[in-house]
């Protein structure tokens, strides 16, 4: 056979390389804009929304691998997220080991719990899988309240030190922590970049899409769960560690409430749900939103900020349930 | 015997759907299995797949026990299962419905080679490989989850009524498809409502009714047979 048939009977034409391509090209350069966005903004306040708008976007896109591309809906990715933020917080304060190294550590620690779990839970179906998520994140929350090892209900302060990246910890000036948010985002998007296009990328959305005809095509529909599911902890766990050295200061609420399970899951789903870019626009439109509406209303208005998410997310799903994305995106794969 | 199904019986929630079945197909042939709506076709399929866990009887493939096997394990033994109503990916493109297929080879390589064998089969599917599955009309459908099982290089493929839901010059170059790649060398168990025109591919039918094989046989027997010929050729 000729190298020209050979290439003629690919799957992957050179339309597909070239938008691969592209869509490298455009994370590079919306990624450079925003790395240049601390250079006009000096306001601490300001910052800090960008920062945990970034945040919110890397964790909401980990969400996303498990929710979005495999089709399992959790709502208690809180459960990862605090225990990232604890590991990352009791081996820096009672062990002194740097934040980076916890990070990993809570990664680890919550990709083998979500492994454990899903032997579980992924056994149920739609609904009952997410209520399931739900209640074991609840569960982890009520542990951690009455646990003293890692401070019970009254939680962890991080000890003041000298500004160093080794300890994360930047007192003066918050652009470290933004520069931080935005390359682990860039990370988790290269992650869901490359898995896209792999196996387990495929896998992962024909299990969503139909788990008896991918397993009549050789899927190992269990496996991949499990597998998406261990991923998408990952990165919420070092999410957490990140947030917790961020704020400096951690109790079971402030890392593990319920209300931090919805924070992820919505950005995805506002913004489009197993995309590329879904989790980052909801994440760019729902965090603003939701620090301004709690430091202009302050205490009084807290849950506010719920109940504008929640008319979004009834507006998306009744107008555009594949989320905001698909309004930019142009229709491909039609007839033309 | 390629596979050698033998007293199967299978149930849901205690409702007997096809009760101490034996089929049998040697390799090269194709075999139909006819019958009416509930008639079982379907199950049976489905438990040789590994879809549905069977009550009793065994399944033998190639000489080896495959009942109660998972069902991935069952495809990557080279039996391909084309679902009723074709089950496509319908927001993937055809050319990753097809990649689907192809996963199941761990040589990179060489996964993609029997896209040849299937754009031989379905023109068609080569022209529209970056549309969304969802785009393609009903017989492409059905296309596309035949080529798509075919990417798993199967030594037996099993097709649950290809002819479902697709006009009816197209249900031709379906069965002419089947008879090719049976031709190529993988053996054909087929399920179809429509026995006239599958008995026209076939080597041997089976027919069922309400769980049982009634009637088995060459195909010409099935064809001579006077209560086929009254039930199903209106003659």
């Amino acid at each position: 056979m000729t190298d020209s048939t050979l290439t003629s009977l690919k799957l992957r034409g050179d339309a597909f390389i070239a938008k691969r391509r592209r869509q490298l090209v455009v994370a590079a350069l919306v990624f450079a804009a925003v790395a240049c966005l601390p250079l006009g903004i000096r306001d601490v306040y300001l910052q800090n929304v960008l920062i945990l708008t970034l945040l919110y976007a890397a964790v909401s896109q980990s969400w996303n691998v498990l929710g979005g591309y495999c089709g399992q809906i959790s709502l208690g990715h809180a459960l990862y997220f605090g225990i990232g933020a604890y590991a990352a917080s009791v081996l820096y304060v009672n062990y002194d080991i740097v934040p980076w190294f916890g990070m990993v550590v809570g990664g680890v620690l919550s990709a083998v719990l979500a492994v454990g779990l899903g032997f579980m839970t992924f056994r149920l179906k739609g609904h009952y899988f997410a209520i399931a998520t739900l209640v074991i994140a609840e569960i982890g929350l009520v542990l951690v309240h009455n646990w003293d090892f890692v401070g019970g209900a009254l939680g962890i302060q991080w000890p003041f030190g000298q500004d160093s990246i080794w300890t994360l910890q930047f007192a003066r000036d918050k652009v470290p922590y933004f520069y931080f948010a935005l390359g682990l985002l860039v990370v988790v998007w290269l992650v869901t970049y490359f898995i896209e296009n792999s196996r387990w990328g495929f896998w992962w959305r024909a299990v969503k899409d139909d788990p008896e005809a991918a397993e009549s095509l050789g899927v190992e529909v269990f496996r991949s769960k499990l597998a998406a599911a261990a991923v998408s902890a990952f990165f919420t766990a070092v999410g957490g560690g990140f947030y917790a050295a961020f704020v400096s200061y951690i109790d079971p609420e402030s890392v593990m409430s319920f209300r931090f399970s919805l924070l992820f899951a919505l950005p995805a789903v506002l913004g489009g749900i197993g995309t590329l870019w879904g989790a980052p626009l909801g994440a760019a439109i729902l965090i603003p939103l939701t620090e301004i509406t709690r430091s202009y209303l302050g205490g009084s208005g807290s849950g506010l900020d719920l109940i504008i998410y929640g008319a979004l997310i009834m507006v998306v799903a009744l107008a555009k349930p594949e989320g905001l994305l698909s309004l930019f995106t142009r229709k491909s794969g039609g007839k033309a | 015997m390629l596979l050698d199904v033998k007293s199967l019986t299978t149930a849901y929630d205690g409702l007997i759907a096809i009760s101490d079945i034996s089929v049998g197909v040697k390799a090269g042939e194709i075999v139909v299995v006819a019958g009416a709506n509930g008639a079982g076709k379907s199950t049976l399929l489905k438990s040789i797949a590994g879809m549905e866990r069977p009550k009793s009887g065994t399944v033998t493939f190639a000489g080896d026990r495959i009942d109660g096997m998972a069902g991935h394990l069952i495809t990557a033994r080279g039996i391909a299962y084309v679902p009723e109503a074709k089950r496509l990916f319908p927001r993937l493109t055809v050319a990753d419905n097809l990649r689907l297929g192809s996963y199941l080879h761990a040589d990179k390589a060489d996964r993609e080679a029997p896209l040849e064998q299937v754009f031989a089969l379905f023109p068609r599917l080569k022209e529209r490989l970056p549309q969304k599955a969802a785009t393609l009309s009903g017989g492409e459908q059905q296309m596309l989850a035949i080529g798509r099982a075919l990417m798993t290089r199967p030594r037996l493929l099993m097709l649950d009524e290809p002819s479902q839901g697709i006009m009816p010059k197209l249900v031709d170059e379906i069965f002419d498809a089947v008879k090719t790649i049976r031709d190529t060398g993988v053996t054909i168990l087929l399920v179809e409502q429509r026995l006239v025109e599958s008995l026209e591919i076939a080597d041997r039918a089976y027919v069922l009714q309400t769980g049982r094989v009634i009637l088995e046989g060459s195909a010409a027997e099935v064809r001579e047979n006077p209560d086929v010929r009254r039930a199903y050729l209106g003659i």
